[in-house]
């Protein structure tokens, strides 16, 4: 599995799932909600704040041109350090506390199995 | 009322009250460093003016989160009538936040091509301070309202006083800004810090002169509270004390110790709270809303005031853990971003 070509190649551009399907989850939640804002307490359309419509087109539209910038910036720049892998050598603690994960996995690192 | 109804809505105005001084004042120098960005413009330096907020930062940021979610939930009222009215600004110093909080992050990825968050973050830090000041002039100079609801339009917050307080707040965080380097670095860093200071502190003793003129003036209300008799014995001492806080900074900026600077100009942004907050006692929506009328049911309220007493010392705790790890200056080498 960490060595299969194949497998790892079309593994490797997957790394946003996690953050669509956290945003998905979202999106079902706030959209499956509607008409209501609290479910069977008050509807969205009665929860309307006294803000002129320019007022909140002007916001919405702020809010998509930052996050756009935002997030395209942010993919742009885990992707590049992806490309660029772990710098420097990776370390293992020198002392980990007995009978944790990390002292059993240092202990099999000293003396693998035969 | 009963005891209940007249003691709960002033317990939550007083953790809201705390929240804001402890956003204004723990926000104010690490915005304050991304204003006076501009001033250093050697990439060590801001390397060094970063590093010495990074640990920090977004922690002063969640008393923001506590004192608009304390609004919301304790005084839904004053909440439905202060969001829209000043919906802009609000929203302008929220996108600012997003930029400036992303600069941090997003700087030392793109090294060595980090100049456009060189400009996030000090573009950010000004728009978030000055939206800010808007926020508060636009609450100062009075809402419209009808039918406890706001019923004015979108720009109603724009007034030469508001722009005045957005200016002002600016400097000012400016001002505590430079008082958190003096505490935390050291050398040239220090030095210039130490120099911008002064030019900071008389142009912030300036606005609050203003400010402590224009209001009694401007809004009657606000000139009786301050100037009838016994208040005008008793309040003497809030100018009073301010004067000579400004003095302890002018003089601890030229030759104090490390930290005096800051202590003195954190003192000069709690007595201006101070007097603000004495101005508009028990208002939270001047000059219509008190804390009575805004305040949520009782039950509503002990049930949040539960979950705040555990919480809100928890809060306290980890915070001055974080402020004791990161204590003393910062170094040319670490980096804790």
């Amino acid at each position: 599995m960490f060595d299969t070509r194949w497998y790892l190649r079309a593994v490797a551009p997957l790394w946003p799932l996690g953050f669509v399907a956290i945003l998905a989850g979202w999106m079902t939640t706030e959209i499956g909600r509607q008409p209501w804002i609290a479910h069977g307490i008050l509807r969205t359309a009665d929860a309307v704040s006294p803000v002129p419509y320019s007022s909140v087109a002007t916001s919405l539209i702020a809010f998509i041109v930052v996050y756009t910038v935002v997030f395209g910036m942010g993919v742009l720049h885990i992707a590049r350090l992806l490309k660029r892998g772990p710098v420097g050598a990776t370390q293992s603690p020198e002392h980990a506390l007995p009978n944790r994960p990390l002292a059993a996995a240092q202990a099999a690192e000293k003396s693998p199995p035969s | 009322m009963s005891p209940l109804e007249y003691s709960l809505p002033v317990i939550w105005a007083l953790i809201i009250g705390t929240a804001v001084a402890l956003y204004v004042v723990l926000d104010g120098f690490d915005l304050g460093v991304g204003i006076l960005f501009p001033f250093f413009p050697e990439e060590p330096r801001r390397d060094l003016m970063m590093n010495s907020i990074a640990p920090y930062w977004d922690g002063n940021e969640t008393w923001l989160v506590l004192g608009g979610g304390g609004l919301w939930v304790a005084f839904p009222l004053a909440y439905s009538v202060i969001m829209p009215a000043l919906y802009l600004p609000i929203i302008t110093m929220l996108l600012a936040l997003i930029f400036r909080g992303v600069a941090f992050e997003f700087r030392w990825v793109a090294k060595p091509h980090h100049r456009k968050w060189d400009i996030a973050f000090t573009s950010g830090s000004i728009v978030a301070a000055f939206s800010q000041g808007l926020v508060l002039g636009g609450l100062l100079q009075g809402i419209r309202i009808e039918n406890n609801a706001f019923a004015g339009g979108a720009f109603d917050w724009l007034t030469p006083f508001s722009l005045m307080i957005g200016a002002g707040l600016v400097i000012g965080y400016a001002l505590i800004g430079a008082g958190w380097l003096i505490l935390k670095t050291s050398g040239d860093v220090q030095a210039r810090a130490r120099r911008f200071a002064r030019p900071l502190l008389l142009m912030v003793l300036a606005v609050v002169a203003v400010v402590s003129v224009w209001t009694p003036l401007a809004i009657p209300r606000i000139g009786e509270r301050w100037f009838v008799m016994p208040n005008i014995v008793y309040l003497a001492p809030v100018p009073v004390i301010t004067a000579l806080v400004g003095w302890w900074c002018w003089c601890a900026i030229g030759r104090g110790t490390s930290v005096q600077p800051f202590l003195a100009a954190v003192t000069l942004f709690l007595l201006a709270y101070v007097g603000l907050i004495i101005s508009n006692v028990p208002y939270l929506v001047p000059p219509s809303i008190d804390v009575w009328q805004a305040a949520a049911a009782p039950a509503s309220q002990v049930f949040m005031l539960i979950g705040t007493v555990i919480l809100l010392p928890i809060v306290l705790g980890y915070s001055a853990f974080v402020y004791w790890v990161f204590r003393g200056k910062v170094d040319d080498k670490a980096g804790y971003h």
